[in-house]
């Protein structure tokens, strides 16, 4: 055996001992929203707080500086910014090594070429189909950055990605909504109707209207939720008896989920792209577990009907022999934090698997070449 | 609900009345006990009426007169909260009525706020010729530009607004005695003073957000209908003026409205 083949096999076992020691990093490059609370961020967050928890060697990278650098303590809370985080704009010697894995939020396509000879594994996560379509330029594709490992949230994502990229192996893990802030509360709600939407000009495309059409209900009051640090924003959807959600450009729709489970009731404007727990399983109808609505002009109407009726407690109890609130637990049912945590940790237990038998593999052809030499 | 009662001041009884006061108790669920206090001249009417009108033998009806020759509203309320046992009670005006949801959503808010003296409903307002509704009261509790904890009346609240409708409300019976019910003193302003008083006695009041009352505007010969008929502007302003001083008063004096005297000043 030569001093080389001895080299690599000494590598080679030094990088199964890390993984076995749970010592071989996994790093998460992510985008820096500057305050800004995002469904997708938080998935990712929380995939690396299971992981963090787990004694898994976690880092997250920003490409900004680190002086720029605002993080998700504000409101997803401080104990995600315990996760090392690592600004890859300052950090020039950052050193990869075959057992590490390297993920990239869907917006990196830049960043997925730059490291397509990275000796990591390297796994794309896919929330938002659209950045695939604005950031791959015309004529390339992900396997041309040698990406063909993806993560994503839903089946439908899933489903497009294969058939954009055929060579793609993708694994759902459904995100998780937290029990521990979203959940109902034995108080009665408040009357005051939350809004969420991204828009400014949709708060008042929804409060001003409705004022004006509806005058004897100028009493109401809104509650604008956008920006508020997670806790807050939870508490709110907990207290009060009903949650506007406008969000056109949504790939997953977190918020009504979390809405749902705190018991407010949701009036959602229709998203271009419906989420997949939006619709029936038997013939992708809209279910009931929001009250829908298409078009602005519509909703100062539906809004001031549904007022009535939650003041008179005349709220429908039954939809296709089905209560709300069935339709509500039987939606927000496959979004559990222990199925998240068990799938996340099942999920990269088995890549470290992967990545033991493909080493061992290479030691044991290795030492079979020379004794057969 | 449990530990309640209805108690309806009645001061006249006629044709009229009897059928507004059988559509009033029958809004009231069976379980739930009544007090009618009268007037002394209308006593014996009343309790006839009552114990031989068949539609009540489901109800569990009192009846009881004021011995002196009262028979202003808050003379016969302060009476009949006196002399009853219950924890909380509920003021019914003989025009009015409960809507069905309302004791069911008492209990569940007496539950939750159990540091609450009064819970007040949301009232619809009808006019009481056409019956169509007219506007909500106590909804302003309910806006985000009246207090700081919405859903609830402060003093500083009260301060700039007075429009609330205490009939329907439940209301502790061991706070009211304490801050000594209404003053029979104070026309057409009582209730404001009344609240107000409350308040300045850090009693917490709260509008359950939920359509409980049903208030008739508008009928000949009510209290606020004579009130808005012999009154004008300035002894309008009189009452408000006086409620706000005798809410922080504990004696009660004979208040006489005198025009010349008011407009002098």
């Amino acid at each position: 055996m030569t001093e080389k083949d001895k080299n690599v096999l000494g590598l080679l076992n030094t990088e199964i001992e890390k993984i076995n020691k749970k010592e071989n990093h996994i790093y998460f490059l992510i985008v820096d929203t500057k305050g800004v609370p995002s469904g997708s961020l938080s998935y990712i967050y929380k995939m690396a707080m299971t992981l963090f928890k787990n004694d898994y060697k976690v880092t997250m990278l920003y490409d900004t500086p680190s002086n720029d650098f605002v993080g998700v303590g504000d409101w997803l809370g401080d104990e995600y910014m315990k996760i090392p985080h690592l600004s890859v704009s300052e950090e020039t010697n950052l050193e990869i090594n075959a057992s590490d894995i390297m993920l990239y939020q869907d917006i990196f396509s830049s960043a997925m070429k730059q490291t397509k000879k990275a000796p990591c594994k390297r796994i794309a996560i896919l929330q938002n189909k659209e950045y695939v379509t604005d950031t791959v330029p015309l004529g390339m594709q992900w396997g041309d950055y040698n990406m063909f490992d993806c993560l994503t949230n839903t089946n439908e994502n899933s489903e497009t990605i294969k058939k954009w990229f055929p060579y793609i192996k993708t694994e759902i893990i459904e995100p998780s909504i937290s029990d521990e802030l979203f959940h109902n509360t034995i108080l009665p709600k408040k009357l005051t109707v939350n809004i969420i939407s991204k828009n400014q000009n949709d708060i008042n495309k929804i409060i001003k209207p409705f004022f004006w059409e509806y005058p004897a209900y100028k009493w109401v009051s809104f509650k604008d939720l956008n920006g508020l640090p997670q806790n807050i924003f939870a508490q709110e959807l907990r207290d009060n008896a009903i949650t506007i959600w406008v969000d056109e450009d949504t790939n997953f729709g977190y918020t009504p989920l979390e809405a749902m489970k705190s018991g407010s009731v949701i009036l959602a404007k229709i998203p271009r792209t419906v989420p997949e727990w939006a619709l029936t399983k038997e013939n992708k109808d809209l279910k009931d577990c929001c009250i829908w609505f298409d078009s602005y002009k519509d909703l100062p109407k539906i809004l001031a009907n549904l007022i009535l009726l939650w003041t008179n407690d005349t709220l429908p109890v039954q939809f296709n022999g089905k209560t709300p609130s069935d339709e509500v637990k039987e939606t927000v049912s496959p979004y559990d934090e222990k199925s998240f945590n068990d799938k996340v940790i099942k999920y990269f237990s088995n890549l470290n698997k992967a990545k033991i038998e493909e080493m061992t593999k290479l030691v044991n052809t290795i030492k079979n070449d020379k004794k057969s030499k | 609900m449990k530990d309640i009662r209805v108690i309806i001041p009645l001061h006249i009884l006629n044709d009229d009345v009897k059928e507004l006061i059988t559509k009033a108790i029958k809004s009231v669920p069976n379980d739930i006990p009544l007090l009618i206090s009268t007037a002394k001249n209308c006593f014996s009417d009343v309790e006839k009426f009552i114990t031989e009108e068949k539609e009540f033998s489901k109800y569990k009806i009192e009846v009881i007169s004021i011995k002196t020759e009262e028979t202003d509203f808050c003379s016969l309320v302060n009476l009949a909260v006196h002399i009853i046992d219950e924890k909380w009670f509920t003021i019914l005006e003989y025009d009015d009525t409960y809507t069905d949801i309302w004791f069911d959503n008492v209990e569940k808010y007496t539950d939750s706020y159990q540091d609450t003296s009064m819970f007040l409903p949301l009232v619809n307002v009808f006019d009481y010729k056409t019956e169509l509704f007219v506007s909500f009261i106590n909804e302003m509790a309910w806006s985000s530009s009246f207090a700081e904890n919405i859903g609830n009346i402060t003093k500083d609240s009260l301060t700039n607004f007075f429009n609330f409708n205490v009939t329907g409300a439940v209301i502790s019976t061991d706070d009211w005695e304490s801050t000594n019910g209404l003053n029979p003193y104070i026309k057409m302003t009582f209730w404001y003073e009344f609240l107000l008083r409350f308040a300045n006695l850090n009693k917490k009041m709260m509008v359950i957000p939920k359509l409980g009352y049903n208030h008739y505007l508008g009928r000949p010969k009510s209290l606020m209908d004579e009130y808005s008929k012999e009154m004008d502007e300035n002894e309008v302003k009189f009452w408000f003026k006086t409620a706000k001083e005798q809410a922080k008063l504990t004696k009660r004096e004979p208040i006489i409205y005198n025009a010349k005297k008011e407009l002098s000043k």
